[in-house]
């Protein structure tokens, strides 16, 4: 117990410690006052400048800045799309992959591109390491640099005075690239190299096993797909094995921008629960470090940037105390187990040998404070990466994923995305307390009008549409319900994970449902474009409408957006907003599931 | 089936465009 929770305030001190250097690092980059030990790179990046044509002092409006977003992920999509359907005939696939189908190659570009890294398909038996590392790599770089363009962009926003432009997109991007993510990603490569994580071309290996291995083996039909009887149980076989196929590649500079870049798409399917990915229970608290790094930091380059780094820790404390208590909802829950299995004779108590606790689907070296951290950490952010299947938790452990991903998933969030996504959230709360007491509504200075809280709205009002529209039409069609493994609530929460995490740009999954087919491929390809680029559009106008005005001083009228009572009222209106979108859909799936848990025992 | 993918991702880049304007139109009315 006291091990746990000494883990717990380890992380979220280093994390804390961290976020001021961090964030004024970035603020001195996006500032163009580059600290000497990367001034060296400035070359690089006037190069690159010179070779697209690119003016790097012209400045953008706010429909320039979301065109040239657009354009810059189209053809990231073409080109990921394009490396997937080609792969066969292309280098550096030692497997000798074929070419990805046509509908998971769509799916897994749109996703990639979106920051999503949702994964239909199984890597390591998919994808040739050309295609892993010029694609997948490539965009984990860019979908994050992106996002944190866009925050930037509303940053400046809320600090320009009557100014037209937000700045320059192709600067911006180059930036988070070339000083924050490349570097960072360099040495946390190194470092998870030297915990065991492999970097390498190798053909796959061949082991033999210690033991014969006799297993169940799911029978298929003609088209791959596994069999079912009458009753719905899948139809399997005995077979042995006394060798192992150890999957190789370049996976630590792909697990370094994975987890920095709030990606989260694994180099092999059971992602950071593999041993070749996250070997160590330190490589693990790097990796939930660095999902959770930048995002923090962003909250001290806000405030650095607007000129009141007292706004930027506000934000950051109502982003922890979101996180502890959703943290503590699911430590308990995992830690408390299935009463089923107690009442069977099964000891699910924490004692010196076990974790106790709900252990299905954990790995023993992670256990259950470490799974169900990471599980929290990679939902606060736009993450996606597991160390645990999320599908075993218990029903109120897997709620807490679930619902952090449906509030926008802006608890530290994704890189960029979280932040733009709070603010948001910022402009609403100052809006309600602006009707509450009868003024016009203010933040940092700005008036919020009608247009703003328009933008608002829809970046708060679009995911549920879409994720509750979507599950909604999934669990009506055969083609969704027949990729459905565990049917009734079950099978619901899986449906709704799967739209929830597409559209928050997650990417995780409740994995008991078979994605990989032409209908999820595409409803949620559609999913991770619309939640990714239709809240990009109005977070930008929103940074352009905000230039535009004139910033005026604070005055005795003004709601002090610093204070204790701003970081409850940013707090309540989170979960408000949240609630009011998203309890009954809870309730037909993990709320049941809980109740039908405690009514057996 | 390349080409109805490829038409997707084209219409969603479209839509996205389309988007785009119409906020701007919403922000100044002509």
């Amino acid at each position: 117990m006291f091990n746990g929770l000494f883990q717990i305030a380890l992380y979220l001190g280093v994390l804390l410690v961290l976020a001021k250097p961090v964030g004024y690092y970035m603020q001195r980059v996006y500032d163009g006052q580059l600290p000497a030990f990367v001034r060296w790179l400035q070359p690089a990046e006037n190069f690159f400048y010179r070779l697209c044509g690119t003016d790097s002092k012209q400045e953008m409006r706010w429909t320039q800045y979301a065109m040239a977003t657009l354009w810059f992920s189209l053809l990231g999509v073409l080109a990921v799309y394009a490396l997937q359907r080609l792969q066969g005939w292309l280098p550096l696939n030692p497997q000798g992959f074929s070419a990805v189908s046509p509908d998971s190659s769509f799916n897994t570009a749109l996703s990639f591109v979106t920051n999503t890294n949702w994964q239909g398909y199984v890597g390591e038996s998919t994808m040739s390491y050309l295609t892993q590392m010029a694609g997948l790599t490539v965009q984990n770089f860019f979908s994050a640099a992106t996002g944190m363009a866009v925050v930037i962009a509303l940053i400046r926003g809320f600090a320009r005075h009557t100014a037209e432009t937000i700045g320059n997109f192709w600067v911006d991007m180059m930036r988070s690239t070339l000083y924050i993510l490349l570097p960072l990603s360099v040495m946390l490569a190194l470092v998870l190299v030297s915990q065991g994580v492999i970097q390498n071309l190798s053909a796959y290996q061949t082991m033999p096993t210690v033991e014969t291995l006799t297993y169940d083996n799911p029978k298929l039909d003609a088209a791959g797909n596994p069999l079912k009887d009458a009753a719905g149980n899948p139809v399997t076989e005995k077979a042995t094995t006394k060798e192992q196929v150890l999957a190789m590649g370049p996976v630590a500079s792909q697990e370094a921008i994975k987890q920095l870049g709030t990606n989260g798409g694994g180099f092999f399917n059971a992602n950071s629960a593999h041993p070749f990915e996250n070997p160590t229970p330190f490589a693990n608290f790097l990796s939930m470090l660095a999902i959770f790094l930048i995002p923090a930091g962003l909250c001290y380059t806000f405030g650095s940037m607007v000129g009141d780094t007292r706004q930027g820790w506000a934000i950051l404390i109502a982003m922890t105390l979101l996180f502890v208590g959703f943290l503590a909802v699911a430590e308990y829950a995992e830690q408390q187990g299935n009463p089923a299995f107690t009442a069977l004779g099964v000891d699910q108590n924490i004692s010196a040998t076990q974790s106790g606790g709900n252990m299905e689907g954990k790995e023993t070296r992670f256990g259950i404070v470490n799974s169900a951290l990471f599980a929290t950490i990679t939902t606060g952010a736009s993450c996606g990466a597991v160390n645990a299947m999320h599908d075993s938790f218990t029903p109120l452990g897997g709620l807490v994923p679930l619902a952090q991903i449906q509030l926008g998933e802006v608890i530290f969030g994704g890189v960029g995305s979280g932040l733009y996504g709070m603010l948001v959230y910022a402009v609403i709360a100052v809006f309600l307390a602006g009707l509450m007491i009868g003024r016009t509504p203010e933040y940092l200075g700005k008036k919020i009008e009608a247009f703003d809280i328009k933008m608002a709205s829809l970046v708060i009002l679009l995911p549920p549409l879409i994720i509750l529209g979507g599950t909604a039409v999934a669990v009506m069609l055969t083609a969704g319900k027949s990729s459905i493994f565990n049917p009734g609530a079950h099978g619901f929460s899986e449906v709704l994970y799967a739209f929830s995490s597409a559209v928050g740009n997650n990417g995780s999954a409740f994995a008991g449902i078979s994605a990989n087919t032409p209908f999820y491929n595409t409803a949620l390809g559609f999913a991770v474009w619309a939640g990714r680029f239709w809240l990009i559009i109005p977070v930008l106008a929103l940074a352009g409408s905000l230039a535009a005005k004139k910033r005026i001083p604070a005055s005795i009228g003004s709601m002090a957006t610093h204070t204790q009572m701003f970081v409850w009222l940013l707090i309540g209106t989170v979960l408000l907003v949240g609630a009011l979108n998203f309890v009954p859909a809870l309730a037909l799936g993990p709320v049941i599931e809980h109740l039908n848990m405690i009514s057996a025992h | 089936m390349d080409w109805l993918y490829l038409l997707l991702i084209v219409v969603f880049f479209g839509l996205s465009v389309l988007l785009v304007h119409g906020i701007e139109k919403l922000r100044r009315p002509s």
